[in-house]
């Protein structure tokens, strides 16, 4: 079953000769359940191709959609619903609010939903994370590592129907690279997760079911693997 | 060429052109408000030493020089190269008279024209007050004489003292007066023995001079002076000199000269004009308190400056922590960075101080300008129809000392920002991370949560306003010092406005409660005459009806003043038979004549009454008023009379009135002997007579006591036919009901027929304004006028209500004016610093706000965030601000409650302005935030490089 949908979608910045394409009559589908990686030299437009499908930006043209309902039709509002539920981000520079602790940061799209808290799952995250003991510090008294791990942790909070990773090694040393690859891949197999990480780093693509190929704006390849 | 740094430097400030220009903004207007402060202060001072040689000449010394130090010191004053005027006058010696005119004998100085010693003849009159010259001309040949306009019509008889002036008759020009020379005035007023006797013609008369003021021809023995032409002495008793110098800086250079001249100690010293010089004495109390007042409210502006434009640069710092970090890492020294935060200093600095010296002096200028009434009334001895005020007076030392001063003021703002821009270190660039400092408060509450693995307390924001409220209310814990600028911001704005909104309402109300104190229907002019002879009560009240006919001879000869219905008043002692007083008067009149009554139980009075005297027409219509049939009876045998049964007082800053009288029918009226004798009730309700007389020189003397009939010369009686119940329109320029005696009113026609039993002294003609006539020439032309009338035989005073009030409004006025200008000032002041600090701190977090909004808060819930933030910052300053506020109106209403009766109120139109005015700022700053940081387009925002 699809769970996303991308046709015809472009991304036009800018005006007149300043223009940049960024994204050129993109169209694929992502399965749920599916673990994929988009590769693409910088400036190929992969990140803009993950913020149209995180709901983040609006496109020039071209639908995306998630279980088959159009994302770009909705509302700022509704549109802001749609990024606490059913997405979740993880960025290169792990993007948390400094002024929230570790379990603020990650319940933050529950509450921002106007939602109780479910405590259990809370708990198995913070385990999961091994952020246990940590609940209550601030992001700055943190590691790289362990900050990306409740960036995951607030990707992952709300159950979304696909977390969208961006170079989420990117900043990190080999060790944490590897352990928070470990967590995606284990949220893909063990919960099925459906997920979508940007890189470049060849070690991280190979993990992936499936590998796409950006240039330009365009895809330029799409291999799925046994 | 321009180094990297510099150019640095220049980019940034382009690059945050809105704080940029607010900060130039604030740096413009505190260098005008210091430099319009300082020019205010530099030209009122100037006025107050225009004022003071326009009012008591530009003599800085003046001495009297004995004959044998004379010639020495008359010789340097000519050649010293200190002195830029000097003039001398000789004193030929002094005189006795006797005269039809005065009862006592008096005494008559002799003195010479002014001669120049040094500078021009104008610039040496210049140095004191010369007298006007009323009638005739300056003696200028020998046996030319000029006399006190007093003089004129008086005959100078000998009085036997050996050294006494005589006059050929009355003196009038042309007359020849008889003036003993060389005769000197010793101790107690005893006159030498004259060295000559010579006759004089007199060729002129002047107004008399004020010898407080050492006038040219004042002395403080002597009650007038006799000029004559100054090479007709040959002998002088001593010589006086008054001398201004140039090229003293201090009081005690000047006196170590004039020393030198005089001798120690031996001179006067011109202390005001020397103060406002700047050579100062310690007593100077009107430059100290200008000087204290400049240097409170200066060091006032320098404190909010500093406050401001330190502010926004610890901001530009913070902005570019991760740049100085970059530079630092590049091999920027530390120096090198600090340079570059005073070089933006310096940058804002030639823009902004240049700027704002021009525009508070500009300023001035128009102050000065507009408010010209008002500098008119504080600053000049005669005012005019067309306004002066005073000019913009300021140094160029003056100018360049402010552009000094505000340029350190700047460094002295950027130095603590620019310290701290050069201890970022090269690690901060790198780091990724932004540094959070939270209050020492939150930070307790988490680290309590660390410790005990729960969940901190909610923040009250939170409970109200959900998450967004936790957002809020943990970035306002986050940069404490920034809200804390904001708050206390904020709070002086509003406490700004309403001060500025509570001196206008009190003022405003002062004012009106003085107009309703004075508003007795006074005329818009009126003139007064006052008789002072010195005689009979006959003679007084005739000469005094006398000048009734002088005051309407010229009363429609001023133009702009339409003449109304003269009124001649006096005092006048009767008894009252038992009933005439109220018991309500009784209390009032015990209540003013401590020690004895003049009222009794039964209503019965003796003693002083106050009287108008109407012409016929006013007569008939103030009897129509009582309710009275009008009689005129002028037969002799009974006098008719209007009680005016009102007494006004000012009791605990009120109004009082009483109605003193009770049901008055007759009152029986005295001329007595003596006229330093009075009536009173003896203990037996018996009316009786009491004389003062005095035993000597001095204020000491017995009193005793006789009856009516031994102390009386004449007496009539007087028939009450009505009662006035208040002060009627035609009678209010003579303040009957002001003063703590009993009033009446009779016909003019009951004084001319028993002229001797009143004391009839002053007239008073109302005068109105013509339409677009203007007050202050009217009222100078009606003095000019009446004085030339009336001479010598009475003193005139011009009471000008309309110019008066115009005046006083217009002081008024500039003090509103000044207050509003420091007040919004200062508010733009603060409101530019609200609005770099909260604008900048929302900037500072736009890529905060993109990933909120991309883990999916709302459009609306980040405007909920928002507005909490500015709620809390705007409840905090507010309330500050307010109660602030009500703890200064308090004060300035016990200080003005003690002089106007006013009830406390707050000026609530401005306090409701301060509340929409905070909401206006902080969603002014917020809106400009957010569209400069493009907080709203989360992808930009992401992107947007740290650095």
């Amino acid at each position: 079953m699809d769970i996303l949908s991308i046709e015809h979608l472009t991304k036009v910045y800018g005006t007149g000769p300043a223009a940049v394409r960024a994204l050129d009559d993109v169209s694929l589908t992502i399965a749920a359940g599916e673990f994929v990686a988009i590769v693409g030299s910088s400036g190929s437009g992969k990140s803009t191709l993950m913020h149209l499908m995180g709901g983040v930006d609006r496109p020039t043209s071209g639908t995306v959609r998630m279980n088959g309902e159009d994302v770009y039709k909705r509302s700022d509002e509704q549109l802001a619903v749609f990024r606490r539920r059913e997405v979740g981000l993880v960025y290169q520079f792990y993007n948390l609010i400094p002024v929230l602790d570790v379990e603020e940061n990650i319940t933050l799209p529950v509450r921002m939903d106007g939602r109780k808290v479910n405590e259990q799952r809370l708990h198995s995250l913070v385990s999961s994370l091994s952020l246990r003991g940590c609940e209550h510090h601030l992001p700055n008294q943190l590691s790289g590592g362990q900050q990306q791990r409740v960036a995951i942790g607030r990707a992952l909070m709300n159950s979304p129907a696909i977390v969208l990773a961006d170079e989420p090694t990117g900043n990190l040393d080999s060790k944490n690279s590897a352990e928070i690859m470990r967590l995606l891949r284990s949220s893909n197999r063990d919960l099925h997760q459906t997920l979508v990480v940007i890189t470049h780093d060849e070690d991280v693509a190979l993990m992936a079911q499936r590998v796409i190929a950006i240039e330009d704006g365009r895809v330029v390849s799409d291999e799925r693997r046994g | 060429m321009m180094g990297v740094f510099a150019s640095y430097t220049l980019r940034s400030l382009r690059k945050n052109r809105t704080r940029t220009v607010v900060t130039v903004i604030g740096v413009i207007l505190s260098t005008a408000l210091l430099t319009g402060v300082v020019a205010t202060a530099t030209s009122v001072a100037a006025a107050l030493l225009g004022r003071t040689i326009e009012t008591e000449g530009s003599w800085q010394v003046y001495d009297e020089l004995q004959p044998a130090e004379a010639d020495s010191a008359l010789g340097r004053l000519a050649t010293d190269t200190n002195v830029s005027a000097a003039m001398e006058s000789q004193v030929a010696g002094f005189a006795s008279y006797a005269s039809d005119a005065s009862l006592s004998t008096t005494l008559l100085a002799i003195q010479t024209a002014p001669r120049a010693l040094r500078g021009g003849a104008d610039q040496a009159r210049g140095l004191t007050v010369m007298p006007t010259v009323r009638s005739g001309r300056e003696p200028q040949g020998a046996g030319e004489v000029m006399l006190p306009v007093t003089l004129s019509g008086v005959t100078l008889t000998d009085d036997g003292s050996g050294a006494s002036a005589t006059s050929d008759g009355p003196i009038e020009l042309g007359s020849t007066v008889t003036l003993p020379l060389g005769a000197t005035l010793g101790d107690s007023d005893t006159l030498g023995t004259p060295t000559t006797t010579r006759s004089f013609t007199v060729v002129g008369f002047y107004t008399p001079q004020h010898f407080l003021r050492n006038d040219f021809a004042a002395f403080e023995e002597v009650g007038a002076t006799a000029i004559v032409s100054p090479n007709d002495v040959s002998s002088p008793t001593f010589t006086r000199v008054w001398v201004s110098t140039s090229g003293f800086s201090t009081r005690d250079a000047l006196k170590d000269w004039a020393a030198s001249i005089f001798g120690e100690e031996d001179y006067y010293l011109h202390g005001y004009l020397l103060a406002f010089q700047g050579m100062a004495s310690d007593e100077s109390t009107v430059m100290e308190s200008l000087r204290g007042m400049v240097a409170v409210i200066g060091s006032v502006i320098v404190v909010a400056a500093i406050g401001m434009i330190g502010n926004s640069f610890s901001i530009s710092v913070a902005e570019r922590t991760r740049q100085f970090g970059l530079l630092s890492s590049l091999g920027a020294s530390k120096r090198q960075l600090r340079r570059t935060v005073l070089m933006e200093a310096a940058a804002i600095g030639l823009v902004g101080i240049p700027l704002g010296i021009v525009a508070g002096l500009m300023g001035v200028a128009a102050m000065l300008s507009s408010s010209a009434r008002a500098f008119d009334a504080m600053f000049r001895s005669s005012l005019s129809g067309t306004a002066q005020g005073i000019p913009l007076v300021v140094s160029p030392t003056v100018v360049a000392g402010m552009a000094a001063m505000s340029f350190l003021v700047l460094l002295a703002s950027a130095w603590a920002p620019a310290w701290r821009a050069s201890r970022v270190s090269a690690i901060d660039a790198i780091r990724q991370q932004q540094d959070v400092r939270l209050s020492k408060q939150a930070e307790h509450a988490i680290e309590k949560a660390q410790a005990s693995g729960t969940a901190p307390r909610k923040p009250l924001l939170e409970r109200i306003a959900g998450l967004p409220g936790l957002l809020a209310s943990r970035n306002l814990s986050r940069s404490s010092s920034r809200g804390r600028t904001v708050v206390v911001s904020l709070a002086l704005s509003v406490v700004l406005i309403v001060l500025s909104g509570t001196i206008s309402l009190y003022m405003g109300r002062a004012v009106d409660v003085v107009n309703d104190l004075g508003a007795t229907s006074r005329s818009d002019i009126s003139l007064t005459v006052y008789n002072s002879q010195e005689a009979d009560q006959g003679t007084v009240s005739r000469a005094t009806l006398g000048l009734v006919r002088d005051v309407q001879a010229i009363s429609d000869q001023v133009e702009g003043l339409i003449p109304g219905k003269v009124i001649v008043s006096g005092v006048l002692e009767a008894t009252l038979p038992a009933g005439s007083i109220s018991a309500d008067g009784r209390a009032f009149l015990a209540n003013y004549n401590a020690g004895g009554s003049s009222a009794t139980e039964d209503g019965s009075y003796a003693g002083p009454m106050l009287v108008s005297f109407v012409d016929d027409d006013t007569w008939t219509e103030l009897c129509k008023e009582a309710g009275a049939s009008s009689t005129t009876a002028a037969d002799g045998t009974s006098m008719p009379a209007l009680a005016l049964n009102v007494l006004a007082t000012m009791e605990s800053n009120s109004l009082k009135t009483v109605a003193p009288y009770g049901s008055p029918t007759t009152a029986t009226v005295y001329e007595l002997r003596d006229l330093q004798s009075a009536l009173l009730l003896d203990s037996g309700g018996g009316a009786l007579v009491q004389t003062w007389e005095s035993t000597g020189n001095d204020a000491s003397g017995t009193q005793h006591q006789t009856s009516i009939e031994d102390a009386a010369v004449d007496s009539g009686s007087i028939s009450f036919v009505g009662t006035l119940d208040s002060l009627p329109a035609q009678l209010g320029n003579t303040g009957l009901t002001s003063s703590p005696t009993l009033a009446l009113v009779m016909p003019r026609s009951a004084l001319e027929a028993h002229p001797n039993l009143f004391s009839a002294s002053s007239v008073v003609a109302p005068f109105s304004l013509a339409e677009g006539a203007d007050p202050f020439d009217a009222g100078n032309a009606l003095e000019e006028t009446a004085s030339t009338a009336v001479g010598a035989s009475g003193s005139v005073y011009v009471n000008n209500n309309v110019a008066e009030k115009e005046s006083a409004n217009a002081v008024i006025g500039l003090f509103k004016l000044l207050v509003t200008i420091f007040s919004v000032v200062c508010l733009l002041i603060a409101v530019a610093n609200v609005f770099n600090t909260l604008s900048t701190s929302i900037i500072l977090r736009t890529r905060e706000f993109a990933v909120l909004q991309s883990v999916g808060l709302g459009p609306k819930g980040f405007r909920r965030m928002l507005a909490a933030e500015c709620a809390s910052y705007a409840l905090r300053g507010l309330g500050f601000g307010l109660v602030f506020s009500v703890g200064v109106v308090w004060l300035f209403w016990l200080a003005l409650r003690s002089s106007v009766g006013l009830s406390f109120e707050l000026p609530w139109d401005y306090v409701a302005g301060a509340v929409a005015g905070v909401v206006a700022v902080l969603g002014l700053s917020v809106a400009y935030a957010l569209r400069r940081s493009h907080a709203l387009n989360i992808v930009e925002a992401l992107r947007a490089d740290a650095i």
